[in-house]
């Protein structure tokens, strides 16, 4: 039988509101014309641009003609959260404009580089025949000159991996011959992986042109009439996963994912099927379809996305299969919320993100039903909602497709993240039920170690600053080489207790100036929210300026539409501004004298 | 060819270069040229050339379309290459 394809919740770009088709997740499956012709649209509409979130300027640099790109990359920035100003230089000057330090990618200040060679730009092919030996000089002689090259980087970058080249002179030994193109690009690809410096991610070509296919990716004739080697099809997905990688570099990745059980988990309805009746394992086609859906799921958790399980079910009844069906792969532990009950979905979806103390642009939902996913899109267009087909078979790949959890770089916090929101909840229970706040949160035997620059901890502190959005007085961020170029004067303090070591979950980056400290910036996790850390940093940002000889701290706070906490925390910590009430995005001078309030609460913290 | 079927074939044709510049209210006639429209740069006219590609489900040779003087001739160049197909 066919696969049933839903059109239910798709909208039409002819006809649908700009702002609807925003957050339309099925946009990618429309032709190519008229999605350019939405980007179009949209960029003329400067007020829906601004509304998209915080300004980022992009500069792009590629060996191809990206006129095409550009028009429709605004639109794919806004969908993952920005308000992109794109400038692109002609293109086929990559190299020369980086090694140039007067050309405008290091003169003019901006967020975020793209970098877009193709597979023309494979510069060393090996030859014919030749040796493996051969082969691989030719590889690291690639390596070495956009290793050359990065070295210029002025700051995060994208980079496009090669993709595979259109034609096989050597048929099928060409991935797998030294002398092999196909071959000497994966190569390569791996190399530079290898070798890339931390603020660089890479989009995978490669699975890019697996996704569409040969005839839908490669464009000779385009390339002959414009220079475009990739069709337009290719340059909206391209945009896309360029957009989406620039959201994990800068935190903006979505960060839980929620999962409506009935139809969506397993077939049926266990409130009116029950046990017996629902379908999920071997035994059935649909049952497999299913098992597939959660085994994916399950990946995702160990990769650090967070399950949170919302139901229009009695709780009891929601959690039965996971307690007693044998065919389940995902079970109650899994999962950091579990709300089942019979109000909407919406308010359910706020409570989550309350209760997991994150935003709701955080969320991504997973439902069968388009009533329930379009109640949502309009009620939450914050919240990215996945479109399911019909037939489950389809689910994991719907959700895989939508690239909604951008990994940039994967930590032992990553991996750790989903066993750390599961334990919150429980401290946060924990937490409403104890009256003594200072002995439950002594009880915890909270330990802090100040941890020092290095290899292993430096990814994980530029991480933690680019990704935190709440308690976070300003949006920069540091690249790795300029965290190592700090050392001492960054504080990054790892937090364990009896229930699980948190990794590093705050860190200071200071300054000192002439009789003061200078906070550059100061992050904490959000998972660690109300156990006080904050107040250990601030004693130790006491420490830092009295070694320095600082009688003041000082730092600028950037108000934001998420770090909003800030502006009640830092007045309490002894901080004064003389600004005034801020604007959004406007920095204001906060300052304080280096001794702590003495009213500051004790934190019951032991510091190592 | 019959005038209905090249009726049709402009209809096409202005559905593709509404979508091209984004512009629903756009009308074309047999005499509308490129200078007319502002937009019609060498870059759309990639576009144009790619959209009437897959909207006729014809191969076209861009210097072909390249030498058209105006809307009427292009319509009467589709007609051909479609009754070629």
């Amino acid at each position: 039988m066919p696969t049933k394809k839903n059109h239910s919740g798709k909208k039409d770009p002819e006809t649908g509101h700009l702002s609807d088709l925003l957050g339309d997740e099925a946009l990618l499956s429309h032709p190519a014309e008229k999605i350019t012709r939405l980007a179009k649209r949209f960029n003329k509409s400067p007020a829906l641009l601004r509304e998209a979130g915080p300004p980022l300027k992009v500069a792009v640099l590629s060996s191809f003609l990206t006129d095409y790109l550009v028009e429709i990359l605004p639109l794919m920035f806004a969908r993952r959260g920005f308000t992109a100003e794109i400038s692109a230089g002609p293109y086929g000057v990559m190299a020369a404009a980086l090694l140039d330090e007067t050309s405008s990618i290091h003169t003019e200040n901006f967020d975020l580089l793209l970098l877009l060679p193709s597979y023309l730009d494979l510069a060393h092919l090996p030859p014919t025949g030749c040796t493996k030996e051969e082969a691989e000089s030719c590889v690291q002689k690639e390596a070495d000159f956009w290793a050359s090259l990065w070295k210029r980087l002025p700051g995060p970058c994208v980079q496009m991996s090669f993709g595979p080249p259109p034609l096989r002179p050597l048929g099928e030994l060409d991935a797998f011959a030294p002398g092999g193109a196909t071959l000497h690009g994966r190569r390569t690809n791996m190399e530079l992986a290898t070798r890339a410096p931390a603020s660089l991610a890479f989009i995978d070509s490669e699975a890019l042109a697996y996704r569409l296919g040969k005839e839908r990716w490669h464009a000779p004739r385009l390339y002959h009439m414009c220079k475009q080697p990739f069709s337009f099809d290719a340059v909206a997905h391209i945009a896309d996963c360029l957009a989406a990688a620039s959201a994990g570099i800068f935190g903006r990745g979505r960060k839980v994912l929620v999962l409506d059980l009935d139809n969506t988990l397993w077939g049926g309805v266990i409130g009116d099927d029950g046990m017996q009746g629902i379908e999920i394992g071997p035994e059935t086609e649909e049952g497999e379809a299913f098992s597939a859906f959660q085994a994916y799921i399950l990946k995702l958790r160990q990769r650090g996305v967070i399950l949170a399980a919302c139901s229009k079910n009695a709780d009891s009844i929601a959690r039965q299969p996971f307690r007693e069906h044998p065919a389940m792969i995902l079970t109650e532990s899994d999962f950091s919320a579990f709300v089942a009950n019979f109000e909407d979905k919406a308010s359910n979806l706020k409570r989550i993100a309350e209760e997991l103390n994150v935003g709701l642009d955080s969320l991504v939902l997973v439902d069968d039903s388009p009533v329930e996913r379009e109640w949502v899109r309009t009620r939450l267009p914050e919240v990215m909602v996945i479109d399911l087909p019909d037939d489950p078979a389809g689910f994991a790949s719907a959700l895989d497709d939508a690239r909604a959890f951008p990994l940039i770089k994967l930590t032992s916090e990553d991996i750790g993240r989903a066993d750390s929101y599961t334990n919150r909840t429980k401290t946060k229970q924990a937490m409403a039920a104890t009256k003594d706040m200072d002995s439950f949160l002594a009880g915890l035997k909270p330990v802090i170690k100040v941890e020092s620059v290095g290899p292993g901890t430096v990814e994980r502190i530029a991480q933690l600053i680019a990704k935190t959005n709440q308690f976070k007085i300003n949006p920069r961020t540091f690249t790795a080489e300029e965290i190592i170029a700090r050392g001492e004067h960054v504080i990054a303090l790892r937090l364990t207790d009896r229930l699980q070591d948190y990794g590093i979950v705050s860190v200071a980056v200071t300054k000192p100036g002439e009789g003061k400290l200078e906070i550059e910036n100061w992050v904490m996790s959000c998972r660690v929210f109300s156990r006080r850390l904050e107040y250990v940093m601030r004693q130790l940002l006491a420490e830092a300026a009295k070694a320095e000889g600082a009688e003041r701290l000082d730092l600028n706070l950037v108000e934001t539409d998420r770090n909003g906490l800030l502006k009640d925390i830092l007045p309490q910590m002894g901080f004064e501004t003389r600004d005034g009430d801020g604007k959004k995005d406007v920095e204001t001078i906060w300052s304080s004298i280096a001794q702590p309030p003495s009213s500051l609460p004790a934190h019951h913290m032991k510091i190592v | 060819m019959t005038s209905s079927s090249r009726d049709t074939v402009l209809e096409k044709l202005t559905e593709v270069f509404r979508d091209v510049f984004d512009d629903e209210a756009m009308l074309l006639t047999r005499d509308t040229t490129a200078e007319e429209i502002e937009e019609w740069d060498s870059l759309n006219q990639i576009k144009l050339i790619i959209g009437c590609e897959k909207a006729f489900s014809i191969r076209l040779k861009p210097r072909e379309i390249n030498a058209l003087q105006n809307i009427g001739e292009m319509v009467d160049h589709l007609v051909a290459h479609i009754s070629n197909a």
